[in-house]
This record gives C-alpha cells, sequence and structure tokens, in this order.
C-alpha cells in the first residue's frame, strides 16, 4: 500500500535543452526471472502484435490511476492513429480511491481490458492469487521488455503463481516510467550558506550543519501522513546499507533483518537530525502538501521528496529550485528510494489480451519516451531525451542511481500491514517515542509475523 | 396551567387537551390488542429494515468468523478473528481511545450545556434565537468540512499557534495534531465543539417547557441557585440528556471522519479508533474478517452503553 498522493504527477516540461541518456541497469539478482511453466492463463505461441485493423469494431477499456492522465491521453491519441477500428476508453480514479475498488473491480463479470495495480502484497499478490491478472512473460519476450530494462529492474512486478512470493517467479506487470525520491535544494539559501552540491552523504550532513548554524530550516519536511519522513529515511539507509541487500529484505530473502548495525546508524542518524533540529519544529503535525508550499516560499534549503514534486516546485520557484540524488555515503552505493510506476495489467477476463498488450506496449516502446518527458515523466529505459529545466537534474539523478544499481524500492511493499508499521514507527522515532533500535526491532517484527506464516 | 406540558410530574388529567376526553374509535381496538391486519402496514418499513439492516448486520456476522481478503474464497476460522480484536494490543489501545472519545464528544458538552443553560434559567439573554441558531451550525456542517477547517487551527503556524504567541504563551504552542500527548485530546475537543451545540439546543428547548411556578415554588422554599438547578432544573431535563448522551456517545464511538481527515490515527497509533482500523483492514491490510469482527464489537460496544443509559434513565423514573 503507497500514500496519499505521491503519485501526483509531474505537469509538462518543455523537451529543448538537454540530451541525457538513461540506462536502466539491472537491479536485483539476475537469476528470480525463471518462469516455472505452470498455470495456464498466458497467450501462448501466437501472439498477435499488429493487424489489429481486423478486428471489426473493437473498444479497450483502460482502468487507471489518475496519474496517468496526460499519458493515456496522448497513448490513445497515437494507438486509435494506428487503429481506427479501435477505441481506448478510460476510466480514471485518484490514488487512493483506485487502490480502494479496483480488486472488486477486477473481479466483476464485465472488467476492463487492462487496468494498474501496485507493487507488493495488499495489491498485486491479491490479483494474482484471485486469478484476476495474466502473466506478462511471453508479451515481454515477444515485445523485448526484459532487454530494455533488464530483468532485475522488473523484479518488483514478479510474483509466484499464489501470489505468495513477491519479487520472483512471472512477470505479472510493466511500466515505462520511473519514480525517484532525491534531493530538491533551493539555490539561492545553498549559495548563502556558502555551500557547493555535496559529493558525499558526509558532505551532505556537514551542509545541514551549516544550514542549521545559520539559522535556517536544513530540511523542509512534513509528516503528518508518516510516509514523507519514510522517503527521508530511505534515503539515510542507502547511505549506511548497500542498496541489494534493502531489496533482499523488501523481497522477503530468508534471514533479512533490519536490525544491523548499518540500519541502526541509519535510525541515529535520523534521530540526531532531529534533536538537531535539522527538521522543522512539530514535524508530525506538518502535512506534507503544507511543507511542499513552506519550501516553495524559501522556507527549508533542502528538501527530500519524490520526483513527483517537480512540477509543482519548479512553477513555484522558477531556476531558484535544483535536484540531486543523495551522495554516496559509507555503504559505498549511491542509492536511494526509487521504483518503477504503478504496473499495467492485463485482466484475465479480457477478450483482447492481446490487444491490451500492444496498446502498453506502446507505452513500453522506446519511441514512447520523449512523449512521456514532454508530459513532465521520467523513463526508465534506454532512450535519448531531450529536456530542460528541473527535469534534467532530475532524470540525470535518477540516471546516476539507476547505474550504481542504487534503487531501494518501497520498504511499505514488504509485508501487507508494513506500510502502517512503518508510517506509525517513523512519527514515533522521530516524536521521540521510541529510540533507534527500538524502531529496527518493531520494524523487523512486522516483517518476521509476515514471513512466518 | 394555560398549555400542556407533559412533565411527568403534573398528573395528566390536571391537563385540557382538547379532544382527549373522548377516547377514539381507534384508541379503543388498541386496548384490545392489535389487529392481525395491523402487521401488514408494518410491512414496508420491516422489508426496508430486513434489506439494510438485519442482512448486513448477519453479512457481516457470518464474515467476522471467516478469513478473507475479499477476493479469494474464504476460510472459516470460529471465533479467531474475535480472539484478535480482544488480543491485539493496537486494536485495544484503539478501543480505549474511544472512551477518552466518549468523554469528549459526551461528557464534557453535555456538562458545559448544563451549566450555562443552569445559568440561563437566571439571567435571560436577548438574541436567544440568534445563538441557539449559531451553536447549532458546527451539527449541520460535514465533519470532513469541520476536520479540515480544525487540522488549519491545530496546525503549526495556525491560529491557535498564532494566538497563543501573541499572549505570550509561546511556550505551549506546538503541532496539536503531532503531539504524541496532545492530539487524541485535540481531536476531542473538536467532537465537543461538534456536539455542544445540539445538546444546548436541546436543554434550552427543554427548559423552556418547565413551569415557571415551579421556580417559583423553589424560590419561596428559599432554595439558591445551585439547589434550584438540582431540584428543578436538572430532573426537569433528564429526557433530553438521556437523548443527547446516546446520540454523542454515539457519535464518539463511530468517529471516522474527523481522525481520517486529520491524523489518520497518528502520530504513531496514538489517535487509533475501530472505525479507522476497520477501514484499514477492509481496504488496505484486506483482512475484511478482522475488519468485520471489530465491527461487531463496537456494536456490541455502543449497545450495552446505550441500554445502560436508557436502563439508569428508567431506574430514575421509577425513584421520582
Amino acid at each position: 500500500m503507497r500514500i496519499t498522493n505521491w503519485r501526483l504527477r509531474l505537469g509538462r516540461t518543455l523537451a529543448v535543452l538537454v540530451a541525457l541518456t538513461l540506462v536502466v541497469a539491472a537491479c536485483g539478482d539476475d537469476d528470480s526471472d525463471e518462469a516455472d511453466g505452470t498455470g495456464g492463463e498466458a497467450s501462448s505461441g501466437e501472439i498477435q502484435t499488429d493487424g489489429f485493423e481486423d478486428l471489426g469494431d473493437v473498444t479497450l477499456s483502460v482502468l487507471a490511476e489518475a496519474g496517468d492522465e496526460t499519458t493515456l491521453a496522448r497513448a490513445k491519441e497515437l494507438f486509435e492513429e494506428q487503429y481506427p477500428n479501435v477505441t481506448v476508453e478510460v476510466t480514471l480514479r485518484a490514488f487512493d480511491d483506485y487502490m480502494q475498488i479496483a480488486p472488486g473491480i477486477l473481479q466483476s463479470d464485465d472488467p476492463p481490458d487492462i487496468a494498474h495495480g501496485n507493487q507488493g502484497y495488499t495489491i498485486d499478490g491479491l490479483l494474482v492469487q484471485g486469478d484476476l491478472i495474466i502473466p506478462l512473460d511471453d508479451y515481454a519476450e515477444v515485445y523485448g521488455w526484459e532487454d530494455a530494462f533488464g530483468s532485475g529492474t522488473l523484479d518488483q512486478y514478479r510474483f509466484n503463481d499464489e501470489g505468495t512470493d513477491f519479487g520472483n517467479g512471472r512477470l505479472w506487470g510493466v511500466s515505462a516510467v520511473a519514480e525517484f525520491v532525491g534531493v530538491y535544494y533551493n539555490k539561492e539559501k545553498l549559495a548563502a550558506i556558502g555551500g557547493e552540491l555535496p559529493t558525499t552523504f558526509e558532505e551532505f550532513e556537514g551542509l545541514l550543519a551549516d544550514a542549521a548554524a545559520a539559522g535556517e530550516v536544513p530540511i523542509q519536511l512534513g509528516n503528518a501522513e508518516g510516509w514523507p519522513a519514510l522517503h527521508v529515511y530511505g534515503m539515510v539507509q542507502a547511505a549506511y546499507r548497500p542498496a541489494p541487500e534493502i531489496r533482499d529484505w523488501v523481497f522477503g530473502e530468508p534471514g533479512s533483518t533490519v536490525v544491523t548495525d548499518e540500519e541502526l546508524q541509519a535510525a541515529e542518524t535520523m534521530v540526531a537530525w532531529t534533536e538537531n533540529g535539522y527538521f522543522p519544529e512539530g514535524v508530525n503535525g506538518i502535512a506534507s502538501d503544507d511543507s511542499v508550499a513552506a519550501f516553495i516560499n524559501g522556507d527549508g534549503v533542502f528538501m527530500i521528496a519524490g520526483n513527483w514534486n517537480t512540477a509543482t516546485l519548479e512553477e513555484g520557484m522558477g531556476d531558484n529550485v535544483g535536484y540531486f540524488a543523495m551522495p554516496v555515503g559509507p555503504s559505498g552505493v549511491l542509492g536511494g528510494t526509487a521504483a518503477l510506476a504503478l504496473p499495467w495489467h492485463i485482466t484475465s477476463k479480457s477478450e483482447h489480451p492481446d490487444l491490451g498488450a500492444a496498446f502498453i506496449a506502446l507505452m513500453m516502446d522506446p519511441s514512447f519516451a520523449p512523449e512521456l518527458a514532454e508530459l513532465g515523466r521520467v523513463p526508465a529505459q534506454e532512450v535519448t531525451v531531450e529536456i530542460d529545466g528541473l527535469l534534467a537534474d532530475v532524470a540525470a539523478g535518477a540516471n546516476q542511481v539507476i547505474e550504481a544499481d542504487g534503487i531501494t524500492l518501497y520498504a511499505d511493499w514488504t509485508t501487507d500491514t508494513m506500510f502502517n508499521t512503518l508510517t506509525a514507527k517513523t512519527q514515533e522515532l522521530l516524536g521521540g517515542q521510541i529510540d533507534a533500535a527500538q524502531y529496527l526491532d518493531d520494524v523487523q517484527a512486522d516483517w518476521e509475523a509476515f514471513f512466518a506464516e | 396551567m394555560s398549555r400542556p406540558t407533559g412533565k411527568p410530574s403534573l398528573p395528566s388529567d390536571s391537563v385540557s387537551v382538547p379532544g382527549a376526553r373522548r377516547p377514539s374509535r381507534f384508541g379503543r381496538r388498541t386496548l384490545r390488542g392489535p389487529q392481525p391486519v395491523a402487521f401488514l402496514y408494518l410491512l414496508p418499513a420491516f422489508a426496508f429494515f430486513t434489506a439494510f439492516a438485519l442482512v448486513p448486520l448477519v453479512q457481516t456476522f457470518i464474515l467476522s468468523l471467516h478469513e478473507w481478503n475479499g477476493i479469494t474464497d474464504r476460510t472459516f476460522i470460529g471465533l479467531d478473528n474475535y480472539a484478535s480484536v480482544f488480543t491485539d494490543a493496537k486494536i485495544r489501545e484503539a478501543l480505549q481511545h474511544s472512551l477518552v472519545l466518549i468523554f469528549f464528544y459526551a461528557v464534557l458538552p453535555i456538562s458545559l450545556a448544563l451549566l450555562i443553560v443552569g445559568l440561563m434559567v437566571r439571567v435571560r439573554v436577548r438574541g436567544q434565537a440568534w445563538f441557539r441558531a449559531v451553536l447549532f451550525v458546527p451539527t449541520i456542517l460535514p465533519l470532513t468540512v469541520v476536520a479540515v477547517a480544525w487540522r488549519w487551527i491545530y496546525a503549526p503556524d495556525g491560529p491557535l499557534n498564532r494566538g497563543l504567541d501573541l499572549i505570550g504563551l509561546d511556550a505551549v504552542s506546538r503541532a496539536w495534531l503531532g503531539d504524541f500527548t496532545f492530539a487524541l485530546p485535540s481531536l476531542g475537543l473538536v467532537g465537543t465543539w461538534v456536539t455542544f451545540g445540539l445538546v444546548f439546543v436541546l436543554f434550552v428547548a427543554g427548559v423552556q417547557k418547565i413551569p415557571n411556578d415551579l421556580y417559583e415554588a423553589a424560590k419561596i422554599d428559599g432554595a439558591n441557585p445551585f439547589r434550584e438547578f438540582l431540584a428543578v432544573t436538572l430532573p426537569a431535563l433528564r429526557g433530553e440528556i438521556t437523548v443527547a448522551l446516546v446520540v454523542t456517545i454515539t457519535a464518539a464511538l463511530r468517529n471516522f471522519d474527523v481522525v481520517f481527515v486529520t491524523t489518520r490515527g497518528g502520530p504513531g497509533t496514538s489517535t487509533e479508533v475501530p472505525s479507522v482500523f476497520i477501514y484499514r483492514s477492509v481496504f488496505q491490510t484486506r483482512e475484511v474478517g478482522l475488519g468485520a469482527a471489530i465491527g461487531v464489537v463496537l456494536m456490541i460496544e455502543l449497545l450495552l452503553v446505550n441500554v445502560a443509559v436508557l436502563w439508569y434513565r428508567r431506574r430514575g423514573e421509577d425513584v421520582s
């Protein structure tokens, strides 16, 4: 389960200046993509990838989370141009609403042909368990998705056929959009404290101290919802612990634990930052939207947040805002909270799975990546895209993390209760209710309880 | 005595209700017990009640005996969900929070309203109708709107903290909804604000029905304002107090909107309430059976509290 509004998408950014290459390297174990060949709904053998003109008048119904509105509008335009006999019918729902109703709609007698899911047990696991979606391995092979991404990157869309083992087994969804948490900074404020862009985590901490000494709010943060500080923790965690270990924990690999020295250092860093006044006072009582507004109004040197804030920040701050990936820390791996966007699924009851796959393939195609960038989204595959402004910073930062194999995914995917556990415990950690060791014990207790079953 | 009061303290035959002397034919028939055809008239209401209350209730109970994720087949697990409700520390904590909220939603506004009504009996306030209307506004506002407004009031740089800073109480100001100690009482006070208007209007209406003779008699007997309140106002308001208790306690126990819009149970678990837990179980962690079990327990808790209130009232009537 993910959060309220972190998927608010980026707005429009003009595609003019900086050329940039995004290379999605393998992220995660490369051996985890073996299909086990059981179960049978997968379309076999002859997959139709073109020539849908012969279908006659057909409607392809799409159920999507509202953040994809502009992307879908563009894709629909292109697809209907290619196949005038096809009507793409899009239904959109806001994130919270979507996650509540989507499983029910997919289970109904007349589900859409393709629909969004969400990584982890609460949505994707449930859809697989209920046989509501079909595996996409054959389509991935035909359309070459694995090659474009590196198979490990797509592990976040894998489940065994029972929907009980996340990160392993067949591929059930895909998306071509990347979503990253990184560090936004106020250029004037950073210059005023005499700071330059940090190249190590230690330098970053030094800047925080300088900012505090100068009477600034070092890191703008509003944690009323519990998840914003979780994203900050994700960055500190990656500074101390190599990303592959963190991913193992998220995927529930046996023996994984957060009760380690590195995690303890990370959690204690969060406590120290709180005690040093690096976050605003009353951080647990500030709504995340309000903290973004405060940052735009010049309150805060840095803000650690997701790239879905890019358009809002650029609109509010113009050239005064920049972005960088959290610089490398003691872990030696440049990394942080990041993942691919909500997966596209093909429903089991769809009468035109090949047509649905073709529509998804259009959005996955490298030729669509410039469209994504123009819509303010970060394309997640090996393509050359021309973009400018803040989005160029964001894409460059994302690129660094991907190249370093530093994507740590979202910790709240780990178990069906982990979102609630992490949000509550992170608030307690920042509120001084529990210490760093207790925090890690409590989080691990949720993990153990889930994987003991 | 110019108008009927219907107060139990007055013998009913001293009241002249037009037409009351001559029992109607319908009235006479009722005395002999209901005719079978009467049940026919109940049928539409009963059908609605069955379809929209009884059937869902039974379904909820059946669900509460199962483990079910809402999609795949459900498994019967007997009373395991109920065991979780009573052993899970987090759910117990949420139930305790709902008891704290009863204080803020029911006890506090009723006490306050009684105090003010007691004072108003002595003093005639000009523009009463206007005050009543204004005080009633919170009751008719949608709770989500109320919650959004109070989230702003309680914000770290919101009006409450600015006011405190202005009068030199900077030390007191804080992020009220992000504070582990103050978040629950802060939400409770929102409830007080919401229910006070309803309770107050109810009591004012009740007081106006008390015949002036009783107050005059109390004065002649030399009762001070306090005795007068205890001997006249309070007993006369017993019916209104019962209604107020039932309505406000129900509001406290089923509180969802205010918590969900402001804190979602945080910080930590300090404002967690059962209804938010039901939402989470059903829509987030997909433990539909557990959510149903919490719902059943909450319903029984509500029923017990309200039965206790009504029983206490009936006992009070018997005594008088």
